[in-house]
């Protein structure tokens, strides 16, 4: 970055985000970023209208904000959506800040100022799950940070022939050595038999009515979780499944023979091997049970391996299965005025899925 | 200028020079209208305020007029410190 001493710069100012601002924020986009899950101008703008105008959690006090400079130009733009939760049983608002972008030409201290706008608004939690280390370096200057826990990312490899030797090529950088290896991994995975189906345990589809009615008594136990409704759920699964960029959508109910729901889960089968869960809810007794069908289902669909984010109730079951845990992939911010709600973001005390960050948008 | 300001602000010119690598002319040059403070070197001085001063600004008082000159940013943390004044 060069410094331009002498220039003298106007300072902008911010003002919340409204439909007439789309046309410029889709150039900005397109302007400062290379790639989009959208073809064209108007199907991005399709998009920022759905997410940001028509989502069903809108809420004045919390909308999307753009930076304005001295001649009335927008060159600057951070996307938030409100999302519910409750807090030891009251209802919190979380507001979700995504796509924070700055024109590269009029940079100056516009993208500071928006996330400084952003983090002082009225939100009991904000939230982003998928942050550069940039923006964790801004929002802890601006009293956030990541959450380490959930910073972490599992993968569950379902055929281990192939899984490893998958990334042995990727570490050694040799081309073509998996497919040199590959009748040695499937030949191992042959050997080593399928992933076991679980007993007494039956599979049913997971609707917006099942998660609605009973994420409460599933998660009764954590204090900080969404408060789904079926509209939400049905407007935020429909928005998922979109764009189609990650693979076919498999959502599944995990009920004991007696009836009683056990938990569920929700993956993209990816054509690349590794499927991405979204998310996983589980009674706190019944976690071990609901990713052994999860793995069980992923392990059918031919996939390799499942990656995910960690949730806190899933840890001890993940160590169990033999899952990889790591540290690589985008960070989980959170930033609150209050510091009991924080304090249960950090001590795992909280189920915060990519159902309920920003992980879900595809721009 | 109190001393304690002074001193600051001779801390913050290292501050500026050695973390920051940003070149002040005058503790009055204005550091916002110049372009020498963009958002990322923004957190960068936020984060060494913290760091070499024990200053964490809350996001309320992080008013972009405190942060105009070295000046200003020294009176600033002076009087957060409470050794400031006349």
């Amino acid at each position: 970055m060069t410094l331009t001493a002498g220039v003298v710069r106007a300072m902008g100012s911010i003002r919340p985000f409204a439909p007439d601002d789309i046309p410029a924020v889709v150039a900005l986009r397109r302007k400062a970023f290379q790639h989009s899950a959208h073809p064209t101008a108007e199907a991005l703008s399709d998009y920022l209208e759905e997410v940001f105008f028509r989502n069903p959690w809108r809420d004045a006090a919390l909308g999307s904000l753009v930076y304005v400079d001295a001649q009335g130009r927008i060159v600057g733009f951070l996307g938030v959506v409100p999302r519910q939760a409750t807090f030891q049983g009251q209802p919190i608002r979380v507001a979700v800040g995504t796509q924070l972008m700055v024109d590269r030409d009029a940079r100056g201290l516009a993208s500071f100022e928006l996330m400084k706008a952003f983090l002082s608004g009225p939100q009991d939690l904000a939230f982003s799950d998928v942050a550069n280390d940039l923006s964790r370096r801004m929002w802890e200057a601006l009293g956030g940070g990541p959450s380490l826990l959930q910073s972490l990312h599992w993968t569950q490899p379902l055929r281990r022939g192939r899984f490893y030797t998958g990334l042995l090529a990727q570490r050694l950088r040799v081309r073509g050595l998996g497919w040199g290896l590959r009748p040695l991994s499937w030949a191992v995975d042959a050997l080593a038999g399928g992933w076991a189906s679980a007993h007494g345990l039956e599979e049913v589809p997971l609707t917006p009515t099942l998660m609605a009615a009973h994420l409460p008594e599933l998660l009764g136990h954590v204090k900080l979780r969404p408060r789904y409704d079926e509209g939400s759920l049905r407007w935020l699964l429909d928005h998922l499944v979109t764009t189609g960029r990650r693979g076919e959508l498999h959502r599944v109910a995990v009920r004991s023979a007696d009836g009683a729901l056990a938990g569920w889960y929700a993956y993209f089968d990816n054509a690349d091997g590794v499927g991405q869960v979204v998310q996983v809810a589980a009674r706190r007794d019944r976690s071990g049970d609901v990713l052994h069908c999860l793995f069980h289902h992923a392990w059918r669909q031919r996939l390799v391996a499942l990656a995910g984010r960690v949730e806190p109730g899933l840890l001890s079951a993940l160590g169990a299965s033999g899952a990889l845990l790591s540290r690589d992939g985008p960070w989980v911010l959170v930033q609150s005025r209050r510091p009991e709600v924080l304090a249960a973001v950090h001590r795992g005390d909280a189920f915060l899925s990519r159902l309920d960050g920003e992980w879900w948008m595809s721009f | 200028m109190t001393a304690a300001t002074q001193s600051v602000q001779s801390e913050l010119a290292l501050v500026f020079t050695q973390d920051l690598r940003i070149d002040v002319p005058a503790p009055d040059t204005d550091l916002l209208a110049t372009g020498r403070l963009d958002s990322v070197r923004m957190v960068e001085l936020l984060l060494q305020l913290e760091k070499r001063f024990d200053l964490r600004v809350p996001i309320e008082d992080m008013e972009i007029d405190h942060f105009r000159s070295l000046a200003a940013i020294a009176e600033f943390i002076a009087v957060r410190r409470g050794n400031g004044g006349p």
